[in-house]
């Protein structure tokens, strides 16, 4: 164990930070997805790891990248209304376990698929962006980039959800569903609108990842359970509980991972997650927004 | 204006209206009164799309309203105040009446209208930026009311307006109805505060146990010794 206050150590607090605004990214599609439409998409992980093949693809068939990037948007945007359309609604009404197994089993077809489709090695797009060096401090630039993006990306859905006349009703059916019909607002559509956007942030994840990580079919499984944390350490549902959230939890596995090492830190956070679901079973924001 | 004619209507294999037949002239005040569980919320459910009718016509100025999905009642010029008012609790004010013109039609409105209703209820102007959960249950009445009016309604339907109120702000939203009414909006009310809706009507109804049991003006239902004796303790 190696944990002083110097300066490596501030540079593990500064990572963290800048992983978390990926991981708040992620979980602010999911916590939409369940605010909204009460039903949590097991497979969100898996959409982007489709989203960063199609990425991945589109930039070697000779798309330049922010193209391929917003290929990647909007293909896993319309990805999430066909989910929505074909595998949700069906149980829109069903018992909550129901609706957990079928986008369960979204998820390993998707695994399935992509391993099929795409063999199991790991893909690189190969875009090096190199590193900020301050003092003895180094910082990709994939990630400052990364986290920029999503700040960004969480600022312009607040306002939409703030100013708009399809983003105040996204935010009205949350909190009553039956009497939507009275103000004019068509359910089906708005739980479209809202997948489309739960799916186009999952895309935009996929395209931040890329810069990062390698893509391989079961990338989604090295997320899936680390967003599922977040949100319902936040309060599932609760967009502003999930993106503080996330900032605890980058915190515990930067950290933890430079203290000890890297491999304990996800073990770290998820023992942190225990003890406050043990402590706070609705999260520590308990509740939706 | 509005016509029902021989309308059912239940939930599941339970039937709460039979044969329901009634008229709304445009610039009247119509009371439907009764007992707990007449039947009042559901006709109400009905009109606005909540609940599908089984059987029966409805029409709103000649448009078949069984024939139109449930959001699209609100555009034949239909405001529902539901009961328990219904405000979406984490919005504030100003949201709330935004969502109320949420239909294309009433967009275009949205800043005249504001002004309108504001003006109409000045008490909302100074609570704009607060959530309306955190309104006291008069003003909530007053900005479910305002939020029905931003769609630009013809017919307003109002359910139990003074339900769960006090004594005192129960008069202030009799007033409230008063009110709109002068601004020449229609209005079906169903209330069972009998004698204090039976002063702002022009007509009502009795409804029992799900069947239309009397219907004349206001003075002749509140001079009836069957409704004196059953709903006004006289």
């Amino acid at each position: 164990m190696d944990c002083q206050l110097d300066i490596f150590f501030l540079e593990a607090v500064l990572n963290g930070l800048l992983l978390a605004g990926l991981l708040a990214l992620l979980a602010l599609g999911l916590n939409l997805i369940f605010g909204v439409i009460d039903v949590v998409w097991i497979c969100y992980a898996e959409l982007v790891m489709v989203g960063m093949y199609g990425i991945f693809y589109a930039h070697k068939g000779g798309a330049p990248f922010l193209l391929a990037a917003a290929v990647g948007v909007v293909l896993i945007a319309l990805a999430g209304m066909v989910l929505h359309h074909f595998v949700i609604r069906p149980v829109l009404d069903s018992a909550p376990i129901n609706q957990l197994l079928v986008t369960g089993g979204v998820l390993f077809v998707l695994q399935a698929a992509a391993t099929m489709a795409f063999g199991i090695e790991f893909r690189n797009i190969g875009i090096r962006l190199g590193s900020y060096n301050v003092l003895d401090m180094s910082f990709s630039y994939a990630r400052i980039v990364t986290f920029a993006v999503a700040i960004g990306a969480m600022v312009l859905l607040w306002a939409f959800l703030q100013r708009t006349y399809i983003g105040i009703a996204i935010r009205a059916i949350a909190q009553d569903r039956q009497i939507m019909p009275l103000m004019g607002v068509d359910q089906r559509r708005v739980y479209l609108v809202t997948s489309a956007i739960g799916g186009g942030l999952a895309g935009l994840a996929a395209a931040l990842m890329v810069l990062q990580f390698d893509i391989y079919p079961q990338i989604g499984l090295q997320f899936g359970p680390l967003i599922f944390m977040i949100c319902v350490l936040g309060g599932l549902g609760n967009m502003i509980g999930g993106f503080v959230a996330a900032f605890i939890i980058s915190e515990f596995i930067a950290v933890g991972g430079s203290c000890f090492a890297t491999e304990w830190g996800y073990a770290i956070a998820f023992l942190f997650f225990m003890m406050v679901i043990f402590i706070r079973p609705q999260g520590l924001f308990g509740g939706k927004s | 204006m509005l016509e029902l004619s021989n309308v059912d209507a239940g939930y599941g294999a339970f039937q709460a209206l039979f044969g329901v037949s009634m008229t709304v002239n445009a610039g009247e005040a119509v009371a439907v009164i009764g007992a707990n569980g007449a039947g009042k919320t559901t006709l109400l459910r009905v009109i606005s799309g909540l609940l599908p009718a089984t059987a029966g016509t409805m029409t709103m100025e000649g448009v078949p309203l069984r024939e139109i999905a449930p959001h699209k009642v609100i555009s034949t010029g239909i405001a529902h105040v539901p009961e328990g008012r219904r405000l979406f609790p984490r919005l504030s004010v100003e949201n709330n009446l935004k969502i109320g013109a949420f239909i294309p039609a009433a967009r275009d409105k949205f800043a005249e209208r504001l002004a309108f209703v504001y003006d109409l209820f000045p008490r909302l102007k100074e609570r704009s930026h607060q959530l309306a959960g955190t309104l006291s249950g008069g003003e909530q009445q007053m900005c479910a009311i305002a939020r029905a009016l931003m769609s630009g309604p013809k017919l307003i339907l109002l359910d139990e307006p003074s339900m769960g109120l006090a004594p005192v702000i129960v008069a202030q939203v009799f007033d409230l109805v008063r009110r709109i009414r002068a601004q020449g909006y229609t209005v079906l009310i169903v209330e069972q505060n009998v004698r204090q809706v039976l002063k702002i009507a022009d007509r009502a109804y009795l409804l029992e146990v799900g069947r239309l049991k009397m219907g004349g003006t206001a003075q002749e239902l509140a001079a009836s010794d069957e409704i004196r004796r059953a709903y006004m303790g006289i």
